[in-house]
């Protein structure tokens, strides 16, 4: 009886119920370690993809930076050149401007630089009184473009600082103030 | 514990690993390799940021010529004198208009091109056109 009781018991006195669970934990103990494994590395890829994604997106944005800086410096040179008149006025202002017809409007504001169509959404200049009576005053103006992408990617838009001086106002200088987001 | 078992869950564990191992090796090569676009295109950046500045601080100290013209090639004579930062290709020509300056930026390694037009006008290099050049460009 006792021997027959030692034998279900089992050698080390462990319960039959018992060892049959300690005989199952080896594979499931390798699945989760191999499972954890193959998610930390999934895990990294899919960041590495990411910053791949965000990398073509910087050099996306940079090369709408360049056209918007080529547009810019084209639009400010034809203001510069041929419409000068148009520096002190708003945009809202040169729909009824003397100096400049309806065409030669609807071409000042449209153009295309780069194979990337542009258009002329903002010009607005600080009003200085000075500018008026003094030549060597100093204004500036807000330009405000939106690039329109072929490729059927988002329009954007981006700004300009453009510095005036004297009278009849002059274009001294041209910065980029960035990217004012997607344009709606 | 049974003797398959313990060669299943081996066999399971080392494919597993070893899979792993390829992976984190693609990653870390991935990496590596974006990180150097990353550098590359930053120092696309910083010529680009480099000229600008030569640009308009060439601008600031030069007279306005008698044309547009006069005053891009002024500018391009001036600009090719300067040198680019190790590494960065410059290609600075006319356009063919003869009064803007085409610019193309290139670093080894990157596909990727910076590609910009600057107008003298833009910096006030030009003088303002006379009412009779005005009336031709625009009639």
């Amino acid at each position: 009886m006792a021997g027959h009781l030692h034998r279900r018991v089992g050698i080390r006195g462990v319960s039959p119920i018992k060892g049959n669970a300690e005989a199952g934990f080896l594979l499931p103990l390798a699945s989760l370690a191999s499972l954890v494994m193959l998610l930390g590395c999934l895990s990294m890829q899919s960041m590495t993809l990411q910053n791949a994604q965000r990398l073509a997106a910087l050099s996306r944005l940079r090369q709408a930076e360049d056209s918007s800086m080529s547009a810019a410096q084209q639009l400010v040179a034809a203001l510069q050149g041929q419409h000068r008149c148009l520096l002190p006025l708003a945009l809202e202002q040169w729909t009824t401007a003397a100096c400049i017809s309806a065409e030669q409007l609807q071409a000042l504001a449209r153009g295309e630089v780069n194979s990337t169509p542009y258009e002329l959404v903002g010009w607005r200049p600080q009003a200085n009184a000075t500018l008026a009576t003094e030549p060597a005053a100093e204004a500036g103006a807000e330009l405000l473009l939106e690039l329109r992408p072929l490729d059927g990617q988002q329009a954007l838009r981006s700004a300009f600082a453009v510095a005036l001086q004297g009278n009849p106002a002059a274009v001294k200088d041209l910065r980029p103030l960035g990217l004012r987001g997607i344009a709606p | 514990m049974t003797l398959s078992e313990t060669v299943m869950a081996s066999l399971v564990f080392s494919l597993t690993a070893a899979a792993s191992v390829h992976v984190l090796d693609l990653v870390s090569m991935s990496v590596l390799e974006l990180e150097k676009r990353q550098q590359r295109s930053d120092q696309l950046e910083a010529g680009l940021v480099s000229f600008e500045g030569l640009l308009r601080s060439e601008s600031h100290q030069a007279v306005p010529l008698e044309d547009c013209s006069q005053a891009a090639g002024r500018l391009l004579l001036v600009l090719q004198s300067t040198l680019p930062a190790q590494g960065l290709h410059r290609d600075l020509s006319l356009e063919p208009s003869g009064e803007a300056l085409q610019l193309t930026l290139t670093v080894d390694g990157l596909g990727q091109t910076r590609h910009r037009i600057y107008h003298p006008a833009a910096y006030g290099l030009c003088p303002a056109p006379s009412p009779v050049e005005v009336a031709r460009a625009t009639s």
